[in-house]
């Protein structure tokens, strides 16, 4: 690259203003000369340009002539270039700058507010749609299912139940123990005050039993197996494995939804017991340590506490909870289109969504089972 | 149907993304056992093309008739019939990657016919030797090399043994080795089963070797310019854009 100096000799000819650049049109100089020639735009006046002695001219260099040429038309002033040295001939000639020109873009306006949340609202109601539709569709696949079981893919609702269940296990239980413990020791401090310690078993257990249970393993599911579905099957749609299958003659929501959903729809109630269990064991540890009430004792409430409408009613949101997960996730994963950022913009609002429709659920759940009026 | 010697016609297709079209007024037919190229520049549309030929995508308008069966009309059930007929082979090969390459070919198989276990297996493993992939049947995709996926996929779309073959860009990242065999292959198939072939593809060496007709899109007039033998469209200096294509005329 030569030197980066640049200067401009004007001259009025009876067209118009003649401009002699010498010196270097690159990265360097290209925002300044850019602005210097602009200045010299009048309107209805002709602005010519000798380039014979630019010794150097880069990309920039050609973006500043391009520029500068849509910067007089806009002005309605001619624009030419009547001499180049050979750098800039070279250069030029590259390209058809003519052609470029009328195909600038036209820079995306920045949205106002009431765009943003007009465009949002559009979204979201583009997005329900799509739900209430896949929602559909699995409803359908389910009671083709029901009527003929022979045709679900066993092997691969094992597979997944193995991914699904038997693999969350250990995290399930770890959170389900810390959650066991924190419970406890948050029932002494408000129990303790009224004396009522006694009663934290039965705190902690329909706690775990009704609402918590299901809603941390819940969201465990939709974290790891929800993220999982989306990726997976975003990267089969990227992939193009999902056309393979439709050309196959295979419905992707057979084949592949459909596992998903009964796989999480068997691992969720299981999780949740193994979890509550465990839960309940951290909360006994946490007891034995730190209160006066004793393993018989806290055993006879969980017990008095936790009526089989209580434990079912767990069980059934558990079970209501991983069907939508599953279903949510792998709906995100077939919205993939494009490539990689596709498929973690997909894979992050597969867990958002899943943790929400949880949560959505729950509310009906509650108040379906304890109506509050 | 009009032509008895087609086994695809496509009449008055326009075809494209939502309301953006990429082709319009396609109308032309495959002849039964022939070997069909659709050619053009990259970004024209073949692949688009392709994918609504078996049906994977719904035309805007117009109508595309297998063996004399609108695909675009069809119910569900017509149409999983109809792809019993037809076998794919993407351009990435498009094997399912949790699973290895004779579970790959056994998949169809498994779903559409009533053989035994033992005969689904023969009868994959006897397809992937065809394609020279012995000893790789316990592989999964990731441990392959591209080639050799291609070939897999090729055996995958021929589980069936299906009447009509549609390759997307089967040359696409193929050393010239690889791809001079997989075009034999393409010959093979033809001459020995009679299978009609269809294939997307902008590799001139491919088209020269295996078309018999070749379909160019143009991608400025958004339609199809030319249908002929390759031979004939390279020497057709009468359409400027097909002229430009098979004689490697830069832009």
């Amino acid at each position: 690259m030569s030197e980066s100096t640049f200067v401009i000799d004007r001259e009025n000819t009876p067209e118009g203003l003649l401009l002699k650049l010498q010196g270097a049109l690159n990265l360097q100089t290209a925002e300044k000369a850019l602005s210097e020639l602009s200045s010299l735009i009048k309107s209805g006046e002709k602005l010519s340009l000798d380039l014979s002695a630019v010794n150097y001219l880069d990309g920039q260099g050609v973006a500043v002539m391009i520029e500068l040429k849509a910067r007089c038309a806009a002005r309605k002033a001619g624009f030419e270039i009547v001499r180049k040295s050979a750098v800039c001939e070279k250069m030029l000639g590259l390209v058809n700058t003519d052609r470029i020109l009328p195909e600038l873009p036209t820079y995306r306006r920045q949205e106002n507010l009431f765009e943003q949340v007009g465009g949002a609202t559009i979204d979201l109601y583009e997005d329900l749609k799509e739900i209430v539709r896949f929602v559909g569709e699995c409803s359908i696949m389910a009671w083709q299912a029901v009527k003929a079981p022979s045709k679900i893919r066993w092997r691969s609702v094992l597979t997944t139940l193995e991914t699904t269940g038997v693999d969350a296990l250990p995290i399930v239980c770890m959170i389900q123990f810390l959650i066991g413990v924190i419970l406890t020791v948050l029932g002494k401090s408000v129990l303790g005050m009224y004396g009522a310690t006694a009663f934290i078993p039965d705190l902690v257990a329909i706690a775990l039993a009704q609402e918590l249970g299901p809603l941390i393993t819940a969201v465990v599911l939709a974290g790891r197996s929800g993220a999982a579905y989306a990726a997976e099957i975003g990267t089969m749609q990227v992939s193009e494995e999902i056309d393979a299958l439709r050309s196959m003659g295979f419905e992707p929501g057979h084949f592949l939804v459909l596992p998903k959903m009964i796989a999480a729809g068997i691992a969720m109630p299981c999780l949740l017991i193994f979890g509550n269990v465990v839960a309940i064991i951290g909360s006994i540890i946490t007891c034995l340590l730190t209160t006066d009430v004793t393993l018989p004792a806290y055993i006879r409430e969980v017990y008095k506490a936790v009526s089989f409408h209580m434990f079912t009613e767990g069980l059934v949101k558990a079970f209501f909870f991983a069907v939508l997960i599953a279903g949510i996730s792998c709906m995100r994963g077939m919205q993939v289109r494009g490539g990689a950022e596709s498929v973690g913009r997909c894979t992050t609002a597969a867990v958002v969504s899943g943790i929400f429709i949880t949560i959505l659920t729950d509310a009906l759940f509650t108040i379906l089972f304890h109506p509050p009026f | 149907m009009n032509d008895p010697n087609s086994i695809i016609e496509v009449k008055d297709l326009t075809i494209g993304y939502g309301e953006r079209v990429v082709m319009r007024n396609l109308n032309f037919s495959v002849r039964k056992g022939e070997i069909f190229v659709i050619a053009g520049g990259s970004g024209c549309g073949k692949s688009t093309l392709l994918k609504h030929l078996f049906g994977l995508y719904a035309p805007i308008s117009g109508d595309i008739l297998f063996k004399g069966k609108s695909i675009v009309n069809s119910d569900e059930e017509e149409r999983a019939e109809m792809l019993h007929d037809m076998g794919v082979m993407f351009q990435g090969g498009a094997l399912f990657g949790s699973d290895t390459l004779l579970e790959n070919v056994t998949l169809p198989m498994k779903e559409y016919t009533d053989f035994s276990p033992e005969l689904i297996e023969r009868s994959a493993r006897f397809k992937l030797a065809l394609f020279n992939l012995s000893g790789f049947e316990h592989f999964l995709p990731s441990e392959i090399s591209g080639g050799m996926k291609k070939r897999a996929a090729l055996a995958r779309a021929m589980a069936l043994d299906p009447e009509v073959l549609f390759f997307d860009e089967p040359s696409a990242g193929l050393d010239p080795r690889s791809s001079a065999s997989l075009d034999q292959t393409i010959l093979d198939l033809n001459a020995s089963l009679g299978t009609t072939i269809i294939i997307v593809t902008h590799e001139l060496d491919s088209i020269f070797t295996v078309a018999q007709r070749v379909l160019f899109l143009d991608v400025e007039k958004k339609t199809m310019t030319a249908l002929a033998s390759p031979e004939e469209l390279k020497n057709d200096k009468s359409n400027p854009a097909v002229w430009n294509f098979f004689n490697r005329e830069p832009f």
